[in-house]
């Protein structure tokens, strides 16, 4: 049935974009606290993702059948609570069982009850969206988020310990000092690394990564804008939504058109400096049919810039809108993390500090110099 | 006509970390002699072994990430390793210098662009990962060292032999840190070349002495407590070749010396109430962090608003002159 393979693509390319290219942890920051201080073995690692799991899955349920109908300020200590319902039993169960795990985990099983992924994904999506819909971006989230805790629980078990699920590898030679919480923040970098190099070499970002200044031409082409155009690129009129063809609304089926706000913005892909209207944290992502204008100009990637250009853009069109009107796209912000302009300096320019003394030296009566924040950001000359 | 041939010449700013890395790799002669004279075998290779893992991983790093473009002529991998083994024991693994070596230029150097951007001391985020994870192997030495006597309230009698044998590394310590005044001889010529660069270990020393006078952790006085604590581990090494990284150290006098002062006051408190016998390469780190902030003018904001608080009449004039600056 058409019907069902649309389904089945748009399941796939939800769990594709949320779990991998836009990978809550190492994309959105979220969730850092027990991985970087629970993660130190693959056991304590299939712990904690199995924890998260289990409190995604039940606030899930429970945010679509029960909380959508509380107000919010009492929506939130619940998603607490309902968590707490996966994060005691298992803690109960480690106690009972395997008392060396739960010390090993500590803490950080029970701070999973609190993780902020659950309780933002719960309120902006899970509260709004229909059941398939919240279903796919929890299993997506929660899948995302475990392959990050394994791959960090293994290398730290594996260079912190020497051992690999317990089993000890003597001819590792292993750093217990990666097992504390700052091995876990460097994996956790270096793993953001390599999954930012990928996804720019294999993926058309626009506007995604508008403060990096390395150039992406030769991965994506045309469409990589490069820093300094990005107000040029946000001041430009937006494309007419009427312009591109309605694909999408056509086929839906009836339960995902029962006046669901995101819906909206999986009509229309947005050009670059296009807010896109009334966006909820969902369709937008998703790769619309390869007849669509974006897609069509792309070397085969996924167009995963919707709902990065939403994010970006947002934060402008959210004074003019009232939250709730425009459903929870006014929380956008608060996921999507600022990405500091992290420009290599220019090799133009000679650090202050570096000039030979005599150069360097100023006259007795010169005013002291400007404690420059310092050539970290620029290596420029001062 | 063939084309002539092209000489690839350094960026001025990699030109300009050579010049300073060339600078510091002369001083750093001093200690290095020291320690083979001292050591001899064991020194050679644990030098050789740190050098030769850091060049690797910084030849391995910029040809990964810059597409060729090596950054390893500006001398900055060789000083992090040669920084690295003199601040080990003589005994050391050879393996735990390449660990330290690895980690200071993979974690603390390439994922931020090289030498000249890198926030953080590479050659002390070495170190301090080798504190954490192997403590036992980083300070175990010949016999009790000075840091070790700190540590448990020992003291000495200085008398004329042992200020000698301390001032030239007699006692058991890091192989190329021990000799103070081979390392204060070797300031002088940052003295002469790079004068502005040691505002920051002078405020660093100051701070150092005078917490150790004012709180010391022996029992034979504050003369005995401020050469004790000043010739104990790393500390002047650090003082004098990690402090001042261009990278992350302060650039103005001001700012530097209270960059030193408080990396001073930081590594004074590791020391006493730290786990580890020597602080001074996590106060390195941690004031690495803070180097970004303007310190002397947030220090005299402050100092304006407390006149104001305290002396509301003479602020009119002065709170006219702050704010012009």
């Amino acid at each position: 049935m058409p019907s069902d393979n649309k389904a089945a693509e748009r399941f796939s390319a939800t769990m594709l974009n949320r779990a991998f290219v836009q990978n809550p942890v190492l994309v959105g920051a979220l969730g850092l606290c027990p991985i970087a201080g629970g993660a130190v073995s693959l056991q304590a690692g299939l712990v904690l993702s199995g924890a998260f799991t289990t409190g995604m899955m039940l606030n899930m349920l429970a945010a679509h059948f029960v909380l959508k109908k509380l107000p919010r300020w009492l929506r939130m200590p619940a998603y607490v609570l309902i968590a707490l319902a996966a994060v005691c039993p298992a803690g109960y169960i480690l106690e009972t069982r395997a008392q060396t795990l739960l010390s090993s985990v500590g803490i950080y099983l029970a701070l999973m009850a609190v993780s902020s992924l659950i309780s933002l994904r719960s309120e902006k999506t899970f509260v709004a969206c229909t059941l398939k819909r919240s279903f796919s971006v929890a299993a997506a989230e929660c899948a995302g988020y475990a392959a990050v805790i394994m791959a960090v629980s293994f290398i730290r078990e594996l260079l912190g310990s020497g051992t690999l699920w317990g089993v000890p590898l003597t001819k590792v030679y292993f750093a217990p000092g990666l097992l504390l919480p700052f091995g876990g923040f460097l994996a956790l970098g270096f793993l953001a690394a390599l999954h930012r190099g990928y996804i720019a070499r294999h993926f058309a970002l626009r506007g995604a990564l508008k403060d990096i200044t390395f150039d992406l031409s030769a991965a994506a082409g045309p469409l990589i804008t490069p820093a300094a155009d990005i107000p040029e690129r946000k001041q430009a009129p937006p494309a007419p939504a009427a312009e591109k063809p309605p694909e999408t609304p056509v086929t839906q089926p009836a339960d995902e058109t029962d006046g669901q706000e995101d819906t909206q913005a999986s009509d229309t892909v947005p050009v670059p400096g296009e807010a896109p209207a009334g966006e909820i944290n969902g369709n937008e992502n998703e790769p619309e049919d390869a007849t669509s204008d974006t897609q069509a100009q792309q070397p085969g990637g996924f167009a995963v810039t919707p709902f990065i250009q939403a994010a970006d853009t947002d934060g402008e069109t959210a004074d003019e809108t009232p939250a709730q009107e425009r459903g929870d796209a006014a929380l956008e912000d608060e996921e999507t993390p600022d990405e500091k302009a992290q420009t290599l300096p220019a090799d133009g320019g000679e650090i202050e500090a570096f000039t030979d003394e005599k150069s360097d030296e100023a006259a007795p009566g010169e005013p002291e110099a400007q404690p420059a924040s310092k050539d970290r950001e620029g290596g420029e000359a001062p | 006509m063939p084309e002539p041939e092209k000489r690839v010449s350094l960026a001025p700013a990699a030109a300009a970390a050579r010049r300073y890395y060339t600078d510091a790799l002369i001083m750093l002669s001093g200690p290095v002699f020291m320690a083979v004279a001292l050591y001899r075998f064991e020194a050679a290779i644990l030098l050789a072994v740190s050098i030769a893992s850091a060049l690797a991983c910084e030849a391995l790093g910029a040809l990964l990430l810059k597409g060729g473009q090596t950054t390893v002529r500006d001398l900055s991998a060789v000083f992090t390793g040669a920084a690295i083994a003199l601040m080990l024991p003589a005994g050391a693994s050879p393996l735990l210098a390449a660990a330290g070596s690895v980690f200071a230029v993979c974690a603390a150097k390439l994922p931020f662009g090289g030498a000249m951007h890198a926030p953080f001391v590479p050659a002390a985020a070495g170190m301090a990962f080798l504190c954490v994870s192997w403590p036992e192997k980083v300070f175990t030495y010949s016999g009790v060292s000075i840091a070790a006597m700190l540590q448990v309230k020992n003291s000495i009698r200085l008398n004329p032999l042992n200020l000698f044998d301390l001032l030239l590394g007699g006692y058991p310590g890091p192989m190329g840190t021990g000799c103070i005044a081979v390392l204060l001889a070797c300031s002088v010529y940052f003295l002469i070349r790079r004068r502005r660069a040691l505002w920051a270990p002078l405020g660093f020393l100051m701070a150092c002495a005078a917490m150790a006078a004012l709180f010391p952790r022996v029992y034979s006085g504050s003369l005995t407590s401020v050469v004790m604590e000043l010739s104990a581990g790393s500390l002047v090494f650090a003082a004098i070749f990690l402090l001042p990284d261009p990278a992350s150290a302060p650039s103005g006098r001001a700012s530097g010396f209270l960059y030193g002062v408080f990396a001073g006051a930081l590594c004074m408190l590791l020391r006493r109430y730290g786990t580890a016998e020597e602080g001074v390469f996590f106060a390195i780190l941690i004031v690495n962090a803070f180097s970004a902030f303007p310190l002397p003018k947030t220090a005299g904001r402050l100092i304006l608003r407390v006149k104001a608080l305290v002396l509301p009449g003479k602020t009119k004039k002065k709170e006219g002159a702050g704010h012009a600056v």
